[in-house]
């Protein structure tokens, strides 16, 4: 019974000022859907690393990029015991001549085998059939597809970026990935193709070996196989697993997430300190009152309740409403815009369930971190300083 | 005019809500300056060593000199066009380089990264700063290192040596300076060096060639990516480097503006709960302000200038402690050409008097709506209580 006297009284404390607790909700849900903004961006970074395939390898030159291996280091590949299947592909990258401000990555691959590695690219039957049987067709990502308008049996040239040349292609197919992790954005068109128009010092190059292991736990030990095949020959290779390439990328903006992870905490500290100073406020402005209480025998206990519940009131208030706005704006107002406008900077850009939780519980925390202090103020008062006080 | 020393005192009395709100707007000075900095810092290195004069000749299609390639005998058709500026000998002077990215661990990580490296065929013609050490000489094995990575990667400080491919390893003997262009965050090196290297005898990255005056450019552009043979593109240098920093330059701003907006909201709020709480306790006050002949107009002015004068602490705290950003180096992989570049965050006066400005707004914003309300309080009901 007196848990819940309390309760209502912690409840009316906060309807006391109307206004002040519109306002501090108001400057608490702004600074959760801006946490929940900057948590989806680290997110959106993360979530290629966190479903990368790690019984995929992929080999490229040692050293870099720009040197390519020779054609027959596939089929050495192939021969090493663990091994399941191997294939290759370049990066082209390229503009649609009726394009020309987007970037297309498109990848000449060799299909067969490529379809065997990458078993996450979903295409239906019939398409595949047509892909593998033209050797100018192409299979085009759904996104990729959208974005450029693209549908199956349309032809599209387009101009390399990276490898210089041009080649006219039929789509004869659109994918779908199985995973969220892979872009899907790529073009894929017949590797065969590519070589024939390639200048002869660059001919039956490839610049990246894929290759499918039994298992997870193998990866390493082929990975070191690879690069031990390859060293003493006169082009060395770097094998590592999708994941770990994934990881690396993500080294390489360690201090973009870094700085926006300082800013989660400090859109927290800022808030925890709006709500901090209207919990004092109130507390000051009944001081006479809660001494009253405690001269009619409420315990110390007691106000430490009443305050921290009023403080958990705005903090789980605050993280509904948040949460409940932060869906639409995060997720349905800016993430549309970033995939569309940056696509290839943030692909994927979600608000994870988990996050929601998170910030809710956040919110709820900072409200009672925020009342810490008053509420220690407020029991360490004598009561005949709060009682003798007029005001 | 209500007396100043009234608004400060006022504010001194509540220290512990006046403490919290300043520290408030503080948090978010500082994370709009730092922003600001950055961005600053960003634009320098990507752009600031830029000349207008300067076209750069890549391969057609290629976003980066790291991914450019083309032949080396189509140099002489690229020189000989008109607009091309010549010396007192009549030669042009065309600086050809090759740029490619080498994978290197990187100090202090466990992992590897992209370091950019350029084989330049005259290093005296680029206007380098060397800072330490001397100029490496001319066709050996041995590099200058930018100073932005200078020991950020293995091998990469004085008297190190990098590894090459095949085996080749470059002894690093300078260390140069470039205004904190992007070169800053290169290895420089002998072109058939590199070339030998990486197996890219008799090619290209790029070419820059100096024109007459900036305004030749529209021509020379037209004349040289009309031979269709060539295959190669023109860009003015300054344009070059707009394109190096993608949609990353972009993004960060739009990010930061988003970032930055959510902040403020917050933080003036912050504000107006304050005032509005210091405004209801001070009724009778404001009253005997209003009765001893104190104008509305006065009022408002005088709370609006207790607002801003509270925001301007925390704009002032958080101002200085942007200031010792200076000493944060903030590398990045650059999203166009896959290798790593460093920037630095600068504390121009304009920066800092910008976020100054940003508190002083949030004060004036934060206050207008309880300064109002004081200033319409009736003096009469308000001594009355």
């Amino acid at each position: 019974m007196r848990a819940v006297t309390l309760a209502a009284l912690a409840v009316r404390g906060i309807l006391r000022n109307k206004m002040r607790t519109a306002l501090t909700v108001l400057a608490a849900v702004f600074a959760l859907v801006a946490f929940v903004l900057l948590r989806t961006i680290v997110d959106a970074y993360y979530v290629f690393a966190d479903q990368a395939s790690e019984d995929r390898l992929s080999t490229r030159h040692k050293v870099s990029a720009a040197v390519p291996l020779p054609m027959r280091y596939v089929d050495a590949v192939r021969g090493l015991p663990g091994v399941r299947a191997a294939t290759f592909a370049t990066l082209v990258g390229s503009k649609a001549t009726n394009h020309p401000d987007t970037f297309i990555p498109a990848l000449a691959v060799e299909p067969a085998s490529f379809l065997e590695v990458f078993d996450e690219v979903v295409v239906t039957a019939e398409a595949k059939a047509a892909w593998l049987e033209d050797r100018q067709g192409a299979l085009v990502a759904e996104a990729l597809a959208r974005k450029l308008g693209l549908s199956v049996g349309e032809r599209v040239t387009l101009v390399g970026t990276r490898i210089n040349g041009e080649w006219q292609l039929t789509v004869r197919g659109i994918y779908s990935t199985a995973r969220q992790a892979s872009s899907g954005s790529e073009l894929l068109f017949h590797w065969a193709h590519l070589n024939e128009t390639l200048s002869p010092r660059e001919r039956d190059h490839v610049r990246w070996v894929f290759s499918r292991v039994r298992g997870a736990t193998e990866a390493v030990g082929v990975g070191e196989a690879i690069d031990r095949m390859f060293e003493q020959k006169d082009v060395p290779t770097l094998t590592m697993s999708e994941k770990a390439v994934q990881l690396a990328a993500l080294a390489g903006v360690s201090s973009i997430l870094t700085s926006v992870d300082v800013a989660s905490i400090v859109i927290l500290a800022i808030s925890m300190l709006v709500l901090g100073n209207t919990i004092a406020m109130g507390v000051r402005e009944r001081v006479t009152e809660y001494a009253t209480l405690r001269a009619l025998g409420f315990a110390s206990r007691h106000l430490a309740f009443l305050i921290l519940g009023e403080a958990l009131t705005f903090g789980f208030v605050a993280g509904a409403l948040g949460v409940a706005l932060s869906y639409p704006v995060v997720e349905l107002g800016m993430g549309r815009w970033l995939e569309q406008n940056m696509g290839n900077l943030v692909p994927y850009f979600r608000v994870d369930p988990m996050t929601l939780v998170a910030t809710l519980l956040i919110a709820i925390l900072v409200g009672l971190l925020a009342a810490g202090i008053p509420a220690i103020q407020a029991i360490r008062s004598p009561v005949i300083q709060g009682l003798r006080r007029t005001g | 005019m209500v007396p100043v020393s009234y608004n400060l005192r006022s504010l001194a009395v509540r220290r512990t809500t006046t403490a919290a709100t300043a520290l408030g707007i503080a948090l978010v000075v500082f994370v709009f300056a730092s922003v600001l900095m950055f961005s600053r810092g960003l634009t320098r290195t990507l752009g600031r060593s830029a000349r207008p004069d300067l076209a750069v000749v890549l391969r057609k299609g290629a976003d980066a000199e790291g991914r450019s390639s083309f032949d080396e005998t189509n140099i002489p058709i690229i020189v000989n066009a008109a607009g091309v500026a010549r010396d007192a000998h009549g030669e042009a002077n065309p600086l050809r380089a090759v740029v490619v990215g080498l994978r290197l661990p990187k100090v202090g990580t466990a992992g590897l990264s992209s370091l950019q490296v350029r084989g330049v065929g005259d290093l005296n013609q680029m206007s380098l700063r060397i800072v330490a050490g001397r100029a490496p000489a001319a066709g050996t094995d041995e590099a200058l290192v930018g100073a932005a990575i200078r020991g950020r990667f293995r091998g990469t400080d004085l008297d190190q040596a990098i590894e090459f491919p095949k085996g080749r390893r470059v002894r690093v003997v300078g260390v140069f300076e470039d205004g904190g262009s992007a070169f800053e965050s290169e290895v420089w090196t002998d072109l058939d060096v590199l070339r030998s290297s990486f197996g890219l005898e008799g090619q290209v990255s790029s070419v820059r060639v100096r024109l007459t005056s900036a305004t030749a450019f529209e021509g020379y552009k037209n004349a040289i990516e009309q031979n269709r043979q060539l295959g190669v593109e023109v860009f003015r240098e300054p344009d070059y480097f707009d394109r190096q920093s993608g949609g990353m330059n972009l993004l960060i701003r739009a990010m930061a503006l988003i970032i930055s907006f959510f902040f403020s909201v917050g933080a003036m709020i912050g504000a107006t709960i304050t005032m509005n709480a210091s405004i209801a306790q001070r009724q009778r006050e404001i009253g005997t302000l209003r009765a001893l002949g104190f104008s509305r107009g006065a009022v408002l002015f005088s709370f609006l200038l207790e607002s801003v004068t509270l925001a301007l602490v925390g704009g002032l705290l958080g101002a200085s402690a942007a200031i010792s950003m200076r000493f944060v180096k903030f590398s990045m992989l650059n999203m166009v050409s896959g290798a790593e570049i460093v920037f630095a965050f600068e504390p121009t006066p304009e920066v800092l008097g910008t976020a100054f400005g940003a508190a002083a707004v949030m004060g004036l914003v934060g206050g207008f709506f309880p300064a109002l309300r004081a200033s319409l309080i009736r003096p009469l009901e308000a001594i009355r209580g």
